[in-house]
């Protein structure tokens, strides 16, 4: 595998805080969305703020196949997304927010 | 013992808006070559520079702004570059200040200059996102996101018309019709404002400031005289929260103003009620309402009836007469130093207008600067 464009410090630190969410679960507080999404990232450009059930709030994008289903007070539970595909390949995996199904 | 008094000397502003012959040390050049001149003081009487910029070593290449001050001026004394995001302006104005009271300078310069409009608005946006969180920047957001969730807990927590957000920008076009300065001349009716294109839902194109060129220079002088017609740096306070909004207390105010003007009002005996002029941080038609419910102007929700009051001649408070970010522009270090600029513009020789406050907000609140300018009528009270 040829070196990435990342710091392997910055993927392992991300990775860490990333993984550190995996799977919880909390309710949308906010909503958006972006007319212009970076470009530089696969999601859909909707954004929520989010309160997990263990206190923490974060912004996460909602998942592509949940945008018309998510509104404020929606449980949704965190996952992962294709961040991004960097130049030399290097798969960048980051947090969407998915639908509880009750 | 001897009264010592901060005078604001000089005043010095480029034009705001799309400048393409202009580089970032062309608008250093222009602000203070005015400045001294309204001053009627050479560089060799400045003892030291601050200079609040945020993004001029991307989009510059050139982070080394002391050094490029020196050789425009043929200048070797400390040129400081100060950096708070949005916030670096009113920062370079605080740094100033504490090197005044220290004595360690008698005259400084302060500039807040950058240089926006040499890149698409893409890219300009990713270097603005710096003054976020990586979390944030990590979830996709982009300043009108982060200013929209806002907006969206502002008006869960309120309620609050699309008419009425629209009520900002309204009355920043309105004010800007009198700055020859601001980038925007144009008037925009209410429906226009809420009907025009969505960014992030339910920000809209006419509720964000723009991405503008511009610098805005000031000199403050130590002065052991009161003078008549003149304007004075009576404090400045600085206070901080998280980057990202998530960790805040809550998402529809800005507790970095909050603790920043308590602290002002309760050094100086002033509230809100005895203000008379103020430039607030209006990024987005949010940030106007926050900033004025924030610094007691009024009451937690209640900004569209004062901003209704003010449209409609019933408030005598002057409002971001330069037309604010929104209308005047939003060069993002240059904001802080202009908003300084115009209140001092408009209290020096005012017999009605003595006390003025600016509020410079750095990011969506991480940073926030609040400044008491007043005329020499104000130690007379």
């Amino acid at each position: 595998m040829k070196k990435s464009n990342f710091s392997p410090i910055q993927n392992f630190r991300k990775h860490k805080e990333t993984v550190g969410f995996l799977n919880h679960q909390g309710v949308i507080l906010a909503l958006t969305k972006l007319e212009n999404p970076n470009p530089r990232q696969y999601y859909s450009g909707y954004i929520g703020l989010i309160k997990l059930e263990n206190g923490h709030t974060l912004s996460c994008p909602i998942h592509t196949s949940d945008i018309d289903n998510a509104k404020v007070n929606t449980k949704v539970k965190l996952s992962l997304r294709l961040e991004s595909i960097n130049l030399d390949g290097l798969r960048n995996y980051n947090l969407v927010a998915k639908i509880v199904s009750e | 013992m001897t009264n010592v008094y901060y005078k604001i000397a000089g005043l010095g502003q480029t034009k705001f808006g799309e400048l393409y012959d202009y580089s970032i040390e062309d608008l250093i050049f222009e602000a203070t070559n005015l400045a001294l001149s309204e001053a009627k003081l050479s560089i060799n009487d400045i003892d030291s520079v601050f200079i609040g910029n945020m993004i001029a070593g991307e989009v510059s290449g050139q982070s080394h702004l002391g050094a490029i001050f020196a050789d425009l001026f043929n200048f070797n004394g400390p040129v400081i570059r100060v950096e708070g995001a949005c916030a670096s302006g009113g920062l370079a104005v605080y740094s100033a200040l504490q090197s005044l009271k220290a004595k360690t300078s008698k005259n400084v310069l302060v500039i807040g200059a950058e240089k926006m409009t040499d890149f698409d608005s893409n890219i300009i946006g990713d270097c603005l996102m710096q003054a976020a969180s990586q979390q944030e920047r990590d979830a996709g957001l982009s300043f009108p996101g982060l200013y929209a969730l806002m907006t969206q807990s502002y008006i869960q927590k309120f309620g609050l018309s699309r008419n009425d957000l629209s009520l900002a920008p309204y009355l920043m076009h309105k004010n800007a019709l009198n700055n020859p300065k601001a980038q925007f001349q144009k008037e925009f009716t209410i429906e226009q404002i809420s009907n025009s294109n969505k960014i992030a839902d339910p920000i809209r194109i006419l509720d964000c400031s723009p991405i503008s060129d511009g610098a805005a220079a000031i000199i403050i002088t130590t002065e052991s005289q009161l003078e008549a017609d003149t304007a004075y740096l009576a404090d400045v306070e600085v206070a901080t929260d998280s980057a990202s909004i998530s960790n805040r207390e809550n998402q529809y105010s800005i507790n970095s103003t909050k603790l920043a003007s308590k602290k002002i009002y309760a050094r100086n005996n002033v509230s809100a009620t005895m203000v008379n002029v103020v430039e607030v941080h209006d990024c987005f038609s949010i940030g106007l309402f926050m900033a004025m419910e924030d610094l007691g102007f009024c009451l937690q929700g209640k900004c569209a009836e004062l901003l209704k009051d003010i449209c409609d001649g019933k408030s005598d408070l002057v409002l971001n007469p330069s037309g604010g970010l929104k209308a005047c522009g939003h060069p993002v270090g240059a904001s802080g130093v202009k908003q300084i600029l115009e209140v001092s513009k408009n209290i020096i020789g005012s017999q009605e207008l003595r006390i003025g406050l600016a509020q410079n907000v750095g990011g969506s609140g991480g940073t926030a600067v609040v400044s008491l300018i007043v005329n020499d009528k104000y130690f007379s009270l």
